[in-house]
């Protein structure tokens, strides 16, 4: 017979999940730098844990291409690579786009409030958050309730955060924000078409326009 | 100092995990691994004859795309067939793939056409006599030579790591695509992309997909209660 086990007892599940998240947000906010070696002790000591959750954690973000490991080498976070960010925007925005077609009827008034605010504040804000479960793809993905398209993007908003982070490009951003703020109207408004276009323009010109910035700095600092 | 250590140890246990990796998904592909069917480490070693530590990484990978369910300390097992996730996944694939089209169809090349009328030979044949892992394979195959000449390798990925939930769709087939409606429609997308119409490509992969997103709302898609309950997102 198998032993009965609850939810609650696997906490190894539970630490586990906490590493990956402190060192998921220090890779995206850039505590943790591209290129940065990773040893597993300093993890032990930073997180306070042992190191099989370290080691999982770390194969977890791996698979999402944050980390990259040499077994038996060295373990270091991904750098940054600007032809990577430019298909991580083009696939992402395949699957927003095609979302926020085919969701924008099914919007709800609250979700439709939350929209209205979706452009607000500065420019990197509102870009960095729309891209988010807290923006404008959030609202989205929840409203159409298609797991896999949730899963997908978990695993790859990160990376694209990461690169928005990492950029400083004023200009770029604030034509983002210009798309983001054309989805929203467009969302609000119901029309869903219009809406689509904005997010097609958001990730085919807008948003790789801030990857070629970002290669274009890189090359000056070489 | 560190130690000095030879490639050879990590390229070996990797070719290995590949293996077992290679033979567990054929397995549950095909059908010899049932769905729901319960993964004990010590069948699985006795029956690949392998260690246990590449056997825990490729079940690991394959319960990343979603063929594999694993609950630590209660159970690992062959994913049941979800018809929900299904059609999602199918839905998700169907974006990928319109736009693969726009993007690749207008510059294709005649090697890319050459893939794409072997693959739509082989839908056609195996439609007719309904060899039906054989067609989920060609109709897939058909679809990823035009994800793959696009180049971009994010998208590649996430084509392949969906395509699993398409072949298993087969083994339950019902609408939203008819076998006998595949042939024709692959037909068509073909004759566009041999006109170099990424547009028209795109609108007929559209359409040919279409109907998960109405079945989804149909049949799976939940209230707005319950999703406000536990969100997906």
């Amino acid at each position: 017979m198998p032993v009965p086990v609850t939810e609650a007892a696997s906490p190894r599940r539970l630490i586990r999940d906490e590493v990956f998240q402190r060192l998921l947000q220090a890779i995206v906010d850039g505590d943790l730098l591209p290129g940065e070696q990773l040893y597993d002790a300093e993890i032990e000591r930073w997180v306070g844990v042992s190191r099989t959750p370290v080691r999982e954690a770390l194969n977890q973000l791996a698979a999402m291409g944050l980390v990259e490991i040499l077994p038996q080498r060295r373990t270091r976070v991904t750098p940054i690579d600007p032809e990577r960010v430019r298909q991580l925007i083009a696939t992402v925005g395949v699957l927003v786009t095609g979302v926020v077609r085919d969701a924008t009827p099914l919007l709800t008034d609250d979700d439709r409030e939350a929209l209205g605010t979706a452009a607000d504040g500065d420019a990197a804000t509102a870009v960095r958050t729309g891209l988010s479960a807290d923006g404008f793809v959030g609202v989205y993905v929840r409203r159409l309730d298609n797991g896999t398209i949730a899963r997908l993007l978990n695993r790859h908003l990160p990376e694209v955060q990461r690169a928005l982070n990492a950029v400083s490009s004023d200009a770029a951003l604030e034509k983002a924000r210009g798309s983001v703020k054309a989805l929203a109207d467009a969302a609000v408004a119901g029309k869903a078409d219009k809406a689509a276009r904005a997010a097609a323009d958001l990730f085919d010109k807008t948003l790789p326009a801030i990857a070629d910035d970002f290669a274009a700095t890189q090359k000056e600092t070489r | 100092m560190p130690l000095p250590v030879s490639d050879t140890a990590p390229v070996e246990r990797r070719l290995l995990r590949d293996v077992v990796y290679g033979r567990l998904y054929e397995g549950i592909l095909d059908g010899t691994l049932e769905p729901g069917e319960t993964l004990l480490d010590e069948k699985l070693t006795a029956w690949l004859g392998v260690s246990r530590t590449p056997i825990r990484e490729a079940l690991m990978k394959l319960a990343d795309l979603g063929l594999v369910e694993m609950a630590p300390n209660r159970y690992t097992r062959v994913a049941p067939i979800d018809l929900k996730a299904i059609d999602e996944a199918i839905y998700t694939t169907g974006l990928l793939h319109e736009k693969a089209a726009r993007t690749v169809v207008p510059t294709i090349d005649t090697a890319t056409i050459a893939k794409l009328d072997k693959a739509l030979k082989e839908v056609k044949k195996t439609a007719k006599t309904r060899e039906l892992p054989a067609l989920g394979n060609a109709f897939n195959d058909f679809f990823l030579e035009l994800v793959r000449a696009g180049g971009n390798e994010v998208l590649i990925a996430m084509s392949e790591g969906l395509s699993p939930q398409l072949l298993r769709y087969v083994s339950v087939w019902h609408t939203p695509f008819g076998i006998d409606d595949l042939p024709g429609a692959l037909g068509d997308i073909l004759a566009a992309v041999k006109e170099r119409d990424g547009a028209k490509a795109g609108d007929l992969i559209k359409g040919l997909y279409s109907g998960t997103l109405t079945q989804f709302l149909q049949d799976y898609r939940r209230r707005d209660v319950d999703i406000a309950q536990s969100p997906v997102f």
